[in-house]
């Protein structure tokens, strides 16, 4: 029961009609006037979803679903307007701008306002100066920024390059000293457990003790020498597993293929030269050991010394030499002092068996100083390997850091820039915090710190490295805790425009960097092709 | 605007407090509180416990004259021997105006105010008939159905139709003017009172307290008149519903006041405060006060307006009688048997002034309004721009800021007219002054928003900063335009520019001076396309005694601040307004929101409800306070648009638009502590849910604009009870939460949160349309629609014609030459009726005739 009707009688006056009767129909750019030929006296919506009499194209009546009849009135909320702008960029605009009483910006030749309600001067060819001259420096610090841009992008990839490199580095490292930790934990546990032992029979061994300095230490010194012998066949062997490992490595080394840039054999070979350095001093001292070896070896040939089997996992031929007090301490020191290089050298399985070379060669006094050297041993490694962790967790920290679609913001990382708004003094360092210094007490308040990038809420737009939020700073009376929006724009170099706070305690600072300038370039855009999309000015 | 949080910044302690509190009621009196309105509740109840009390006041015999067109008597109270003057007077269309005053008072008592309040001189006119009999009652007959009976011993006062009293001034005998009076001469009242041995003595009764002095808090009324209240009941009979008397955070039909279920204890008081997080549901005082009640039954209504502008307290009472009758009925032999009716009786308390009281009879609602707004004024027509949709927020906070705001309304195509700015825009809340480093160009600012046909709004308070560098304050100081203290030294108060002083608008010169303060050469930064918003002028005064100015200051004429109170902020708005029109050669129409208003207000602007909460019982509230505004003469009110203070959800603030885009003045707000809230930030399908009901307010501006048009003309509100157009069904006479555009659209903005669907009430003497879909309403009375967050319920009225622009433009400007579509929503009979009103939209051209009111007519008859 209801109607619609137009109120004609009242809007003859004002409405302006301009059917299709020129050439040129109004509002459409010239590469479609062909689509309003009108052949005979009707015409079809450019959707073919009606087709209507000719005379009802730009009508100021919307009669085609999708708005075509009325390019160049605002009767169809779906039609655009093109504007010619000679002198300057052709452009379009939304229908609902055309005959508004509003001189269009983007409509500069004033095409858009026939109404009488507005008179709109052609100001194109000043607007399109202006343009070119603005455009221009545009271009120019685009040019710039771009350039900087890159620089940082390269920065950023070396950069990571190197913690990459590092980062395996570190992880070798550790790696290699979990196990050596593990021997000497090993160690540990034995010198341990033997010396508990040793306290288990204190009682009896305490007092021959006191009579003779090392009484239970009765070992023959051919079973000594028969077990030193074997463990140098055995340090033999494994002298020449080590030197094929080196030869393998060493053809590695010099045939691989560098294009591949595989970290994983960049990573062995870097390893494989600092061993050599480590490796060459280690062989020159383990062969001086083996020769002083020899010497007291002799020395104690003609003792006997009485054997104590406390580990029956131990193998004979590593089996424990033990001997009178002071031979023991010369033995103790040699082997001890093998050890420890060896340490570095042998397999674990090797290593496991060491400790009983080790030990039961001193009395409990020693036990217990084998121990704790051995503990002190295992707590300086594990210092050792927490420093290095650290390390390779500052390093993971920043390889995990998102410094942008390509690394363009890491050349930034705590570069700081302050902007005197009069009361306060404004500073942020990127990644860092974000302050506000006041001019007249010098008070100084957090902001807050880097929490993330806020430019979309998709990571993958283009937008997403537009914006950094910095959260958390103080919290202000009866308010929440401060935060900066850091919104940055296309720049030649990096710094704070303008600091406000739209919300209280929410501070925005508007920033230029290079960091955010459009790699592809917009420059070479086609000027003389029409945006749908307006040009601001 | 907004609030003290300066003064929560020095109080933490008291802050505390606040965040759990909201309101501080403390900060404000209750009726006990304020020893003129205990004295007259107590005398109320004295007389209510004496079944053998009788009103000392009598009319003097021999001393009734009839002039030509008035009467007067004289009246004496019989226990003070004191005389007043009693002058009745019938005026054009069916008003009758009731004035008394001492006969000779020992200083005069305040009338003045009769120049801010009333437009015409309210010239009485000869009556039908008048006489009086022997016993001394007077009869005026201001026609053969209406007529005034006045009674003598005691004085009764009542107005007849048909032989049936329906308003009865002192029926109850509340009736108290205090007279002037010395200290020294003043006679207490003595009671009697037992000791503890049962002997006993007299002593002041207890209502003898606080006449020469009163404290409240830690601030002391000097009160150097001393005691000069007055008290009245008003009786109407066979009402059971009144309306009027805003500005309350209460309903539309108004409670009764004296305790009992459902019913307030504290009397409604009209005392314009500037009141923090307001209380729902209370009769407390708020922004403005008019003075104004409308009583309805089936068909008919009748109303009072108690001219008054100092502190007024209302009581409210409904009670159910028997049919037999008052005395005076009694005296008359008038007494019929009918059936037992309810009745609802006030009592009115004002502080000072005299008693004048102006009585319409109606019949209608729709003539009251008429009747109300010849005396007070019609409602100002609005240049095209106010009507449509504003956007204002505690602050935007520079040029930049504003140019971003604007442009992101065209990004988003969501129209708007008016960006308005806060009072962080100014140097140093230094009105009439800008922010150089916020805003280093604010004419460029005004240009870029006038060349889409926008305006700006500032914000320009009455409290003027006390520094002899700023131009205003000096040269107010200089002409001594500023209200007094007692002393004769200029009052010093705290506002927000810290000490402030107010200027004293209720001096000629003061007014002509602030007005000359917006030429577009004094105002400097400002262009045509600025307009400007009144607040804080009940006056706020953040450390006077209930955030105002203390009663004892002094204004022009010597008059203490008590006396005019309440007409202080339209008067300054009044100002503001004069000098917007005066500022061009051919005078434009002003445009100034207040906050603070009184009756007559609505010859300078729009209002708005004051500080809102972002809750939904504040959305619902808005309805009752925009009615209850707009029937007492003020159609041109709204609510700020999300809600003043917190954040709102957004389904509250998407409701919030919805509700807002179908009130007269349609502004979004919030405070500087809360999130931004633009359209746009909440994406869709909010943001296009908002575009869709702002649109649909620019779509409908001719319509709006053709009821602002018959607003002006007749005083009918805009955003219209249902009672006011379907006088007969009393299903609706207490109705609140739907309401008319007009006479021709039905709206039910959905107010509960989560709700999807709602009840609409058809008032079944019309077939309904939906404005959306265009369908018929099936069914009639009470129906559930359905309304998802997308839908805000609206109804074309049958038998109505509604002119809509259908073009999404950026401004209402920028539709200045868009056709009309008339929307014809046939009645029953298929026929319909509508007008479309065309003038230029900012100037007075119409007044000479240059207006275009086409009516159109709809029949399926070939006409």
């Amino acid at each position: 029961m209801v109607g619609k009707a137009s109120l004609s009688c009242i809007l003859a006056a004002v409405l302006l009609v301009s059917p299709a009767l020129s050439s040129n129909v109004k509002g459409v750019a010239p590469e479609k006037q062909a689509l309003y030929q009108v052949s005979g006296n009707t015409w079809t919506c450019l959707d073919k979803s009606k087709t209507i009499p000719a005379s009802a194209i730009n009508d100021d009546y919307c009669d085609c679903p999708d708005g075509s009849d009325e390019p160049g009135t605002s009767a169809c909320p779906n039609s655009v307007f093109y504007c010619e702008n000679k002198g300057h960029i052709p452009s379009y605009i939304k229908s609902y701008r055309v005959n508004d009483g509003v001189c269009d910006p983007e409509c500069c030749d004033g095409s858009d306002e026939s109404s009488g309600l507005i008179k709109c001067d052609n100001i194109c060819k000043e607007v399109g100066i202006q343009y070119r001259k603005h455009k221009a420096e545009m271009d120019a610090v685009l040019t710039s920024g771009v350039s900087t841009k890159k620089e940082w992008i390269e920065y950023g990839k070396s950069k990571m390059a190197e913690l990459q490199i590092e980062k395996a580095k570190l992880e070798e490292q550790i790696a290699i000293m979990r196990t050596e930790l593990g021997a000497l934990e090993k160690i540990e546990e034995v010198a341990r457990e033997k010396e508990q032992a040793a306290r288990d029979s204190a009682a009896p061994v305490t007092v021959v003790k006191t009579d003779s300095k090392c009484p239970p230490c009765k070992v023959s010194s051919d079973s000594a020498a028969f077990k030193i012998s074997s463990l140098r066949n055995h340090i033999k062997t494994l002298q020449e597993e080590v030197d094929e490992l080196l030869t393998i490595l060493h053809d590695m080394k010099r045939d691989h293929n560098q294009n591949y840039h595989d970290m994983a054999v960049k990573t062995a070979i870097s390893g494989y030269d600092e061993f050599l350095v480590d490796y060459d001093i280690i062989k020159t001292e383990r062969q001086e050991d083996v020769d002083e070896e020899n010497i007291v070896e002799q020395a104690d040939d003609a003792q006997e010394e009485e054997q104590d089997f406390t580990n029956e996992v131990v193998e004979e031929d590593t089996d424990p030499v033990v001997k009178e007090a002071a031979q023991g301490n010369v033995v103790s020191r040699i082997t001890s002092a093998f050890v420890t290089k060896l340490e570095k050298l042998l397999p674990a399985k090797v290593k496991e068996a060491l400790p009983s070379i080790l030990l039961n060669v001193d009395e409990a006094e020693r036990l217990q100083q084998a121990a704790s050297k051995a503990s002190d041993a295992v707590r300086e490694k594990r210092n050792d390997i927490g420093t290095k962790e650290n390390d390779l967790n500052g390093v993971n920290g920043k390889l995990n850091k998102d410094y942008g679609r390509d690394l363009e913001w890491m050349k930034l990382e705590n570069e700081c820039f302050e902007k005197d708004e009069g009361e306060y003094v404004y500073s942020i360092c990127i990644f860092g915090g974000a302050h506000q210094k006041s001019n007249r007490d010098g008070a100084n308040t957090n902001l807050g710190s880097f929490e993330g990038y806020t430019g979309s809420a998709d990571n993958s737009s283009p937008e997403y490295y537009n914006k950094q939020l910095y959260s958390r700073g103080t919290k202000c009376w009866n308010g929440p805790e401060r935060s900066v929006k850091a919104v940055f724009e296309c720049g030649a170099k990096t710094e704070i425009l303008e600091v406000t706070e739209p919300e209280k305690c929410e501070y925005q600072f508007k920033m230029r960097s290079p960091a955010v300038c459009p790699l592809i370039a917009t420059k070479g855009e086609d000027e003389t092709e029409a945006r749908v999309i307006h040009e601001e000015l | 605007m907004p609030l003290r949080t300066w003064a929560l910044a020095c109080l933490a302690v008291l802050t505390l407090f606040v965040l759990s509190e909201a309101v501080k009621k403390e900060d404000f009196k209750t009726c006990s509180q304020s020893a003129f309105c205990r004295r007259n509740r107590a005398l109320a109840d004295s007389v209510n416990a004496d079944a053998h009390w009788t009103s000392p006041y009598t009319l003097v015999k021999g001393s009734i004259r009839f002039s030509n067109n008035y009467m007067t008597a004289d009246v004496q109270n019989t226990q003070t021997n004191n005389v007043l003057v009693l002058e009745l007077q019938v005026l054009v269309d069916n008003t009758v105006r009731v004035r008394m005053d001492e006969k000779s008072p020992i200083l005069p008592r305040y009338r003045d105010h009769e120049q801010f309040t009333l437009v015409d001189k309210a010239k009485p006119i000869k009556p039908f008939q008048s006489g009086k009999n022997t016993d001394g009652v007077v009869k005026i007959a201001l026609d053969a159905e209406r007529k005034i009976v006045v009674t003598p011993s005691p004085l009764v006062i009542e107005f007849y139709v048909k032989d049936e009293p329906v308003i009865t001034l002192n029926d109850r005998g509340f009736f108290n003017f205090e007279h002037l009076r010395t200290k020294e001469s003043h006679k207490p009242k003595m009671v009697k009172q037992k000791k503890e041995d049962g002997t006993e003595e007299e002593v002041e009764a207890p209502e003898e307290k606080d006449l020469w002095e009163e404290t409240f808090k830690t601030w002391t009324d000097s009160k150097p008149r001393g005691p000069e209240s007055i008290g009245m009941d008003i009786s109407f009979n066979g009402f059971s519903h009144v309306y009027g008397i805003p500005e309350h955070a209460s309903t539309f039909s108004l409670k009764e006041t004296r305790g009992g279920e459902g019913a307030y204890e504290e009397p409604y008081r009209l005392y314009n405060a500037d009141v923090f997080e307001y209380e729902m549901d209370s009769p407390a005082a708020l922004y403005g006060s008019v003075p104004f009640m409308m009583a309805h039954r089936k068909n008919e209504s009748v109303g009072v307006f108690w001219m008054n502008p100092s502190e007024t307290w209302i009581d409210i009472v409904k009670t159910t009688e028997q049919a037999e009758g008052t005395a005076v009925q009694k005296v008359l032999n008038l007494v019929k048997p009918s059936s037992n009716k309810k009745s609802t009786k006030t009592h009115w308390i004002s502080e000072a002034g005299i008693l004048d009281i102006f009585v319409f009879f109606g019949p209608s609602s729709k003539d009251i309004f008429r009747q109300y707004t010849r005396l007070t004024g019609q409602p100002a027509m609005p240049q095209n721009f106010a009507i449509a949709y504003h956007q204002c927020r505690w602050n935007y906070i520079n040029q930049n800021d504003v140019h971003e705001v604007d442009s992101q309304f065209d990004h988003h195509d969501i129209p708007y007219d008016v960006i308005w700015l806060d009072i962080e825009h100014n140097d140093g809340k230094r009105y009439f002054t800008w922010d150089s480093g916020k805003f280093p160009d604010p004419i460029k600012m005004q240009k870029e928003l006038d060349q889409k046909g926008r305006k700006l709004v500032t914000i320009i308070d009455p409290h003027i900063k006390r520094d002899d560098n700023y131009y205003v304050c000096k040269e107010a100081k200089d002409k001594s335009l500023f209200v007094k203290q007692p002393s004769g030294d200029d009052y010093e108060g705290w506002c927000w520019p810290g000490q402030s002083s107010w200027v004293d608008y209720t001096n000629a010169e003061s007014r002509k001076w602030w007005a000359d303060k917006f030429k577009l050469d004094n105002y400097e930064g400002s262009t045509e396309a600025l307009f400007v918003w009144n607040d804080m002028n009940e006056p706020s005064v953040f450390n006077g005694p209930e955030i105002t100015m203390p009663k004892d200051m002094v204004h022009n004429g010597g008059w203490e601040h008590r006396v005019l109170h309440n007409v202080y902020g339209q008067i300054y708005h009044g100002s503001t307004a004069q000098g917007l029109e005066q500022r061009t050669n051919v005078p434009k129409r002003p445009f100034v929101l207040s906050r603070a208003f009184y009756a007559g207000t609505q010859r300078f602007g729009s209002i708005w409800t004051g500080d809102n909460m972002a809750q939904w019982d504040a959305l619902q509230a808005s309805m009752p306070m925009i009615l209850t505004i707009g029937v007492s003469g003020i159609p041109f009110a709204g609510a700020d648009v999300g809600g003043f203070f917190n954040n709102p959800s957004t389904e509250l603030l998407v409701r919030w638009y919805q509700a807002g885009a179908f009130q007269p003045f349609f502004r979004a707000h919030a405070h500087i502590d809360t999130k931004r809230r633009e359209p746009w930030l909440f994406g869709d399908p909010y943001t296009s849910m908002i575009r869709s009901v702002v649109r649909e307010r620019y779509a409908l501006l001719p319509y709006w604009y053709n009821t602002f048009q018959e607003a002006h003309e007749t005083g009918v509100p805009i955003m219209r009870p249902l009672m006011v157009e379907y006088p007969e069904d009393e299903n609706v006479f207490a109705m609140e939460d739907q309401y008319l555009i007009g006479s021709g659209i039905l709206v039910k903005p959905v107010t509960e949160e989560g709700a999807t669907q709602t009840n609409v009430y058809f008032p079944p003497s019309d077939i309904w349309y939906d404005l959306h879909t265009h369908n018929l309403v099936h069914g009639q009375g009470s129906q559930v629609v359905s309304a998802p967050l997308d839908v805000v319920p609206v109804f074309y009225r049958g038998g109505y014609i509604v002119p809509r622009r259908e073009r999404l433009r950026r401004s209402s400007h920028a539709m200045t030459l868009d056709p009309f579509t008339l929307v014809i929503a046939l009645d029953k009979q298929g026929e319909a009726n509508g007008s479309l009103y065309l003038d230029d939209g900012e100037t007075y051209a119409y007044a000479k005739a240059e207006f275009l009111k086409v009516c159109i007519h709809h029949c399926l008859c070939t006409c």
